[in-house]
């Protein structure tokens, strides 16, 4: 599986984990804003505060980096899993089509599922929560025609 | 399996166990953490922290008054009002204001609303905490809009008298201590210290140190003392 030539490489986009820094902000509001009013904060409540909010950042990292996509000159390249990984190379060839899936809350922040469909295959690859999807499609196709047309060059000569 | 109607048989789908999404274990999560928050902020002394504090049952309660001296103490509560005397070389910080006292003469510092620390060592007191406005030598100072200010100081204050004016709580006081100790509505019955081990729970009473001396007038539900020659309990 040789993928020394990575075009592109794609991650779940942090757009995708907005509600959860959302609460981590209300959580530092929150001990901001009493904190402001006056009142002391227990030691406890502010180690609490703290674990949960280092927690959810770790959490939401390590999620994040687990799993990846790239595109190489001539296939698209899957790992999923971070501890346990699981590798798969699909030549460009094997691609029937690919869609793209954003819902209503996800287009706000562009971002969104890109389900790639594969010919004699019952499994696709479904990229979850990638940063910009069109873009990333409209790119994935220029790289898969000039793949075509370097094979037709080259078969040609 | 089962027979039913014109013969058919059903297949019971076997139920499928619901599992626990990690975004409902986050947001759980989320929301208990806001929940400890409020909680140990507004009520102070929650079963977690193992410092319950509660009001005292006064029927339960030792009615006493003191003359003791002074230990160290470390407080932190809301306190309605506290009068301060000093004459000490301290600058002290109201919000973005700076007081500087020299101990050249006796200076009087009142509290009001007072919520936060109070470091009592020796015969210095640290403040650490934010108030709703203060009277500096008879100069009040307040925020506009009510804003609560916080207090500071930049050194140790050396006060000669500190009085707390409403009753205050204290979970547990617990020192050597010399003294006279007054128990009773009419403190008809007197105990004398002489450097004894002095133990009062869940005290509920006035509290004020001028000079060396420690002068509490209130509740316990508890007084211990264990002397060399004397172990008394007093409890009702």
């Amino acid at each position: 599986m040789g993928h020394t030539n990575i075009l592109i490489k794609v991650r779940k986009s942090r757009k995708s984990y907005s509600l959860v820094y959302l609460m981590v902000i209300v959580i530092i509001g929150t001990l901001v804003y009493l904190n402001n009013k006056g009142l002391t904060i227990p030691t406890i409540a502010l180690i609490i505060s703290g674990g949960f909010i280092l927690l959810l950042i770790k959490f939401t990292e390590v999620h994040r980096i687990k799993d990846w996509w790239a595109i190489t000159d001539s296939a698209l390249i899957q790992s999923l899993g971070l501890i346990n990984k699981n590798i798969r190379e699909v030549r460009f060839s094997s691609i029937s089509d690919m869609d793209i899936h954003k819902p209503f809350f996800k287009r706000f922040l562009n971002y969104g599922d890109v389900n790639i469909r594969l010919f004699l295959n019952d499994t696709s690859i479904n990229m979850k929560d990638i940063s910009r999807p069109e873009k990333f499609v409209e790119a994935f196709q220029s790289i898969i025609s000039q793949n075509r047309r370097n094979s037709h060059g080259i078969g040609q000569e | 399996m089962e027979l039913g109607k014109n013969n058919y048989k059903y297949y019971q789908q076997p139920r499928e166990k619901k599992k626990i999404s990690k975004e409902l274990l986050i947001f759980s999560g989320f929301l208990l953490v806001i929940i400890v928050i409020i909680f140990t902020t507004f009520y102070d002394g929650m079963p977690i922290t193992g410092k319950a504090i509660s009001s005292v049952n006064l029927n339960n309660s030792v009615q006493f008054s003191s003359e003791l001296t002074r230990p160290d103490l470390n407080l932190k509560g809301e306190y309605s009002e506290i009068n301060i005397s000093f004459s000490s070389k301290t600058t002290i910080y109201l919000g973005e204001k700076s007081f500087a006292f020299d101990d050249s003469k006796e200076n009087s510092m009142i509290l009001s609303d007072f919520s936060g620390k109070i470091k009592i060592e020796g015969g210095g007191v640290i403040l650490d905490g934010r108030v709703s406005g203060a009277n500096l030598n008879g100069l009040p100072i307040k925020e506009k809009n009510d804003k609560r200010i916080k207090v500071s100081s930049d050194s140790k204050i050396s006060y000669s008298s500190i009085d707390f004016k409403e009753n205050l709580f204290l979970k547990k006081l617990d020192y050597i201590a010399s003294g006279v100790l007054y128990v009773g509505e009419e403190n008809q019955d007197s105990i004398n210290l002489d450097k004894d081990p002095l133990a009062i729970s869940d005290y509920l009473g006035k509290l004020k140190i001028i000079g060396e001396t420690l002068f509490l007038e209130g509740f316990a539900e508890n007084i211990d003392i264990e002397g060399n020659i004397k172990k008394i309990s007093i409890s009702k």
